[in-house]
């Protein structure tokens, strides 16, 4: 079964700050880390994006990441 | 143009050319991705790169790299106006352990400030080779603490009872604490003999964490002469002197400390408690079993357990003498 598509960027776990982001630059950190592959490239922008609404917060996304442009927000019950 | 076998090598170099920061940022990360002996010049750009970010992302790929093949490198790195890419060079080099390196390393302490001398001197200091010797006695009277630090260490590591006075001397001299107390570490090496006098100095160092390792010495050596300042450190007005000395006690199986033991075993801190007993259990002695039985009424259940330890080997002490007596 294919994972949900993100329809709201803000409601989505991972969130990319596109100030930050360097993927239009060639940074693919953040994909190349998340294991379910859920994070792509947005093609207007240039900037790293949640294109799949599924996430482990596993975090890696969000401490590998070289200009702390990605945040995870993990459920309060998961905390 | 860039002309590397790799394709990435090339991509990489072209990228670190650009013009937008960014782009030269990545290009720095993607170094992890091809940390080969070819790829040392363009390490080397990126951490010469006027951006502090692509200096940050340079210097934590260094330790990708071969050492041995980016020596001078590493060396040059040492000067660099980044801290990042400073302290990572001297990371690396730590690592080095390659002697056929040691000609070129003993060149560069000649021509760097406190800092470069202080991380070649680490890496040397790996190396166990004589021929630092004259440069580690000369930087002991360095103006800077890290340096003279280093330089004691160099000696240590050496093990050669040649170097015993200058070691001595700066154990019992030398304004900093770091110092003092490297100092007294690296006298470990030699024979009770050797020594003795100089960790028994070190006991009354102004300063505890010198008395901690003087006392450290004192056990790992076995020296006896030390039993009367043992159990003078037992009433330390610090409690991990206390501790350290108590366990010295323990290990030279001084039977004469342990009246001063009974202070000890009515500390409140347990850590020093709990060695008290062990102390008791490794003199295994009668004289002790007073204070053993104290312990077996501790609050604490870690004492009492040490203290029901201490008490079988006092009473398999007692058995073994009849048996040979």
């Amino acid at each position: 079964m294919q994972m949900p598509i993100a329809t709201q960027i803000s409601m989505v776990p991972v969130i990319v700050d596109d100030d930050k982001c360097i993927a239009e630059k060639g940074c693919r950190t953040c994909i190349d880390v998340c294991p379910l592959d859920v994070l792509a490239i947005n093609e207007e922008s240039g900037k790293a994006f949640m294109k799949y609404d599924e996430c482990w917060y596993c975090m890696p996304c969000e401490t590998d990441c070289p200009t702390d442009a990605v945040t995870v927000n993990i459920p309060y019950l998961l905390r | 143009m860039s002309n590397y076998s790799d394709p990435l090598l090339n991509s990489i170099a072209e990228r670190l050319a650009s013009d937008d920061a960014g782009i030269r940022r990545v290009a720095a990360m993607d170094l992890v991705d091809s940390a080969e002996d070819e790829a040392v010049d363009l390490l080397l750009i990126a951490l010469n790169d006027d951006d502090e970010a692509v200096r940050m992302e340079a210097a934590k790929v260094i330790d990708e790299f071969d050492p041995k093949e980016m020596m001078g490198a590493l060396v040059g790195a040492l000067t660099s106006k980044d801290d990042n890419v400073r302290n990572a060079a001297a990371n690396a080099l730590a690592d080095l352990k390659d002697k056929d390196a040691a000609p070129a390393l003993l060149a560069a302490l000649n021509e760097g400030d406190a800092f470069v001398v202080s991380a070649i001197l680490r890496a040397l200091k790996q190396l166990r080779i004589k021929e630092v010797r004259p440069y580690a006695i000369n930087y002991l009277s360095h103006a800077d603490a890290t340096v003279r630090r280093e330089a004691v260490s160099v000696l240590g590591y050496l093990q050669d009872v040649e170097n015993l006075p200058q070691i001595m001397s700066v154990a019992s001299s030398d304004t900093d604490v770091e110092v003092r107390r490297t100092a007294v570490g690296a006298l470990v090496f030699a024979s009770a003999a050797q020594v003795s006098q100089a960790l028994i100095k070190a006991l009354s160092d102004e300063n505890w964490l010198v008395k901690i390792e003087a006392i450290k010495g004192i056990g790992r050596l076995s020296v006896f002469d030390a039993v009367d300042n043992l159990i003078a450190a037992t009433q330390d007005s610090i409690w991990q002197v206390q501790e350290k000395a108590v366990e010295a006690i323990g290990k030279l199986k001084a039977y004469e400390g342990i009246p001063a033991l009974a202070n000890c075993i009515a500390n409140p801190i347990s850590n020093l408690r709990k060695s008290t007993v062990a102390a008791l259990g490794e003199i295994a002695h009668t004289d002790g079993l007073e204070l053993i039985h104290i312990g077996m009424n501790d609050n604490d259940p870690d004492v009492r357990k040490l203290a029901r330890w201490a008490l079988e080997q006092v009473e398999n002490n007692n058995s073994n003498s009849k048996v040979s007596g």
